[in-house]
């Protein structure tokens, strides 16, 4: 798992738990989404949403 | 008295444009005291706007069903020399030198601006409990919350302090006031409305909708606003349908779908029983409805929030040396988004689009989703944490954990009251619809209001 306090205090911040505890939870969430990224895909941007465009 | 009423009674002579700001700015100062709804109210504007309604239409000149029509802008829509503070001591003395496309569009169509209401600061939470200019109070119960972050235009609808309040919603900050309000709150699709000269949180997941007191004066707004506008390359050129529902719309054969997972686990018991009673209301009214799977919410809403986190530090990286002006969760959430990794950022947007293909594909079998709006009524001002069945739970993370996701894949969604809990809370209802599907998702929505009195139910404060 990441260091969050040191990647915040690297940063010039505060280590404050108010910051780094939801990191660690959202870290732990995302982590196991990665896996599920099929290699093809490429991000959405702005400009892709929204999706079915008419007239264009 | 609804926008479509209130635009009969102008057009009958049954009542005057001035009568009708001079009823909104007398609510107003009675009661702003207490529900701080609005930063900024712009009262000699909005006489002079409504004698010019006034003049207008007894000359013959009729632009429609918001002239006369006193509204509001949540602070973050700009307008050209009234002061747009974003709810943030970085914006307390901004006098934009333009308006916001949206602020242009009611005002060709003679609407009467009675100034800008409160919100969280920076548009960044649900509570609108605000460090710097105090929270906005529920008119419901003044020790709540209002929810938000557009919590001042669902407070001031709701009060009657106006016939309708603007939004901007990032992760649910139309719908949630709304529910908590029990208010219409209407998020369309990305990009069906103009974002042009709005003050941005977010640079993927800000839609601008309305708060009303009904439905077809939701479908009245988005019928004024949507469209294509060239000064924001993500409004979309697809073309714009007729919103209003007819009376007596019928909701027959329509697909509802009700999650078989997720949307009603951790969810207050009143508020699940509101809702299915009207999923219930549904099927009488002749929908079809059928329990569907449905992707994984919980997901879905991590990649929103690392999104959210990522493009929203980015947006104020500018002020990082004003770090005294942000309030303190506001500048906890920044200081989370400074140190996410670039990668998390890319790969949360490549999984967003996997989710958008999951979610495509489940309206292939539905027409829409039913939902409710948030998994609690409003809590109490300062509450940072709620408890449901016995867990407990972030109040920002809970309370949009029904909505977030949706603006995440971009889908149009709107929550409509449905109820009040045991304590007489309000309760919201969401209605989730493909996008550019806002004709269907405001028939369904007028259908349901038509077939209830929530909507017409009103505090007392």
């Amino acid at each position: 798992m990441t260091d969050w306090k040191l990647i915040a205090q690297a940063r010039g911040l505060e280590p404050d738990e108010r910051v780094t505890l939801p990191l660690q939870s959202l870290e732990t969430q995302f982590s196991a989404l990665r896996a599920q990224i099929r290699l093809e895909t490429e991000p959405v941007t702005h400009h892709v949403l929204p999706l079915p465009e008419a007239g264009k | 008295m609804t926008i479509q009423e209130a635009a009969a009674a102008l057009r009958a002579r049954a009542v005057s444009s001035r009568e009708l700001t001079a009823q909104c700015l007398a609510r107003i100062e009675a009661g702003n005291g207490m529900l701080n709804a609005f930063l900024t109210v712009t009262a000699d504007h909005a006489l002079a706007a409504a004698d010019r309604a006034d003049q207008e239409l007894a000359a013959g000149i009729d632009r429609g069903p918001f002239h006369g029509i006193p509204i509001a802008l949540k602070d973050v829509f700009c307008t050209k020399g009234i002061r747009t503070t974003c709810g943030s001591l970085l914006f307390r003395d901004y006098i934009p030198d333009h308006d916001s496309a949206v602020t242009e569009r009611f005002a060709a169509a003679g609407a009467v601006l009675l100034g800008k209401t409160h919100m969280h600061e920076l548009a960044y939470g649900v509570t609108s409990s605000n460090p710097h200019f105090g929270p906005v109070r529920n008119p419901w119960n003044l020790d709540r919350v209002p929810g938000g972050s557009s919590g001042g235009s669902g407070a001031a609808v709701a009060a009657d302090m106006c016939f309708l309040a603007t939004g901007s919603d990032t992760g649910g900050s139309i719908r949630v006031p709304g529910a908590f309000c029990n208010v219409v709150g209407l998020k369309p699709t990305y990009g069906r409305v103009s974002r042009y000269g709005v003050m941005p949180l977010d640079f993927s997941l800000d839609h601008m909708g309305p708060l009303t007191r009904s439905v077809r004066d939701a479908a009245l707004c988005l019928q004024l606003l949507a469209g294509r506008d060239e000064r924001d390359e993500t409004s979309s050129h697809a073309p714009v349908d007729s919103y209003v529902p007819q009376a007596g719309v019928s909701i027959k054969d329509l697909r509802i779908g009700v999650p078989s997972s997720f949307y009603f686990d951790h969810v207050e018991p009143d508020v699940a029983a509101a809702v299915r009673k009207m999923v219930q209301l549904a099927a009488g009214l002749g929908a079809r409805v059928e329990v569907v799977p449905v992707p994984d919410i919980a997901a879905l809403n991590a990649i929103g929030r690392v999104i959210l986190l990522s493009e929203a530090s980015a947006v104020f990286e500018r002020y990082a040396d004003r770090r005294s002006e942000f309030g303190a969760d506001v500048r906890t959430l920044f200081d989370q988004g400074m140190l996410l990794p670039a990668t998390d950022y890319v790969n949360a947007q490549r999984l967003r689009r996997q989710f958008r293909d999951q979610f495509l594909q489940l309206f292939q079998s539905i027409d829409l989703l039913v939902t409710p709006t948030a998994p609690t009524v409003a809590k109490h001002i300062g509450e940072t944490a709620i408890e449901i069945g016995g867990v407990s739970e972030d109040f920002r993370l809970a309370t949009t954990r029904l909505v977030r996701g949706i603006n995440v894949i971009g889908f149009p969604a709107i929550s409509i009251p449905c109820g009040f809990d045991a304590a007489a809370m309000p309760i919201g209802l969401q209605l989730i619809a493909r996008p550019f599907a806002e004709r269907q998702l405001l028939a369904a929505a007028a259908a349901l209001e038509d077939a209830t009195d929530f909507h017409k139910m009103a505090p007392v404060f």
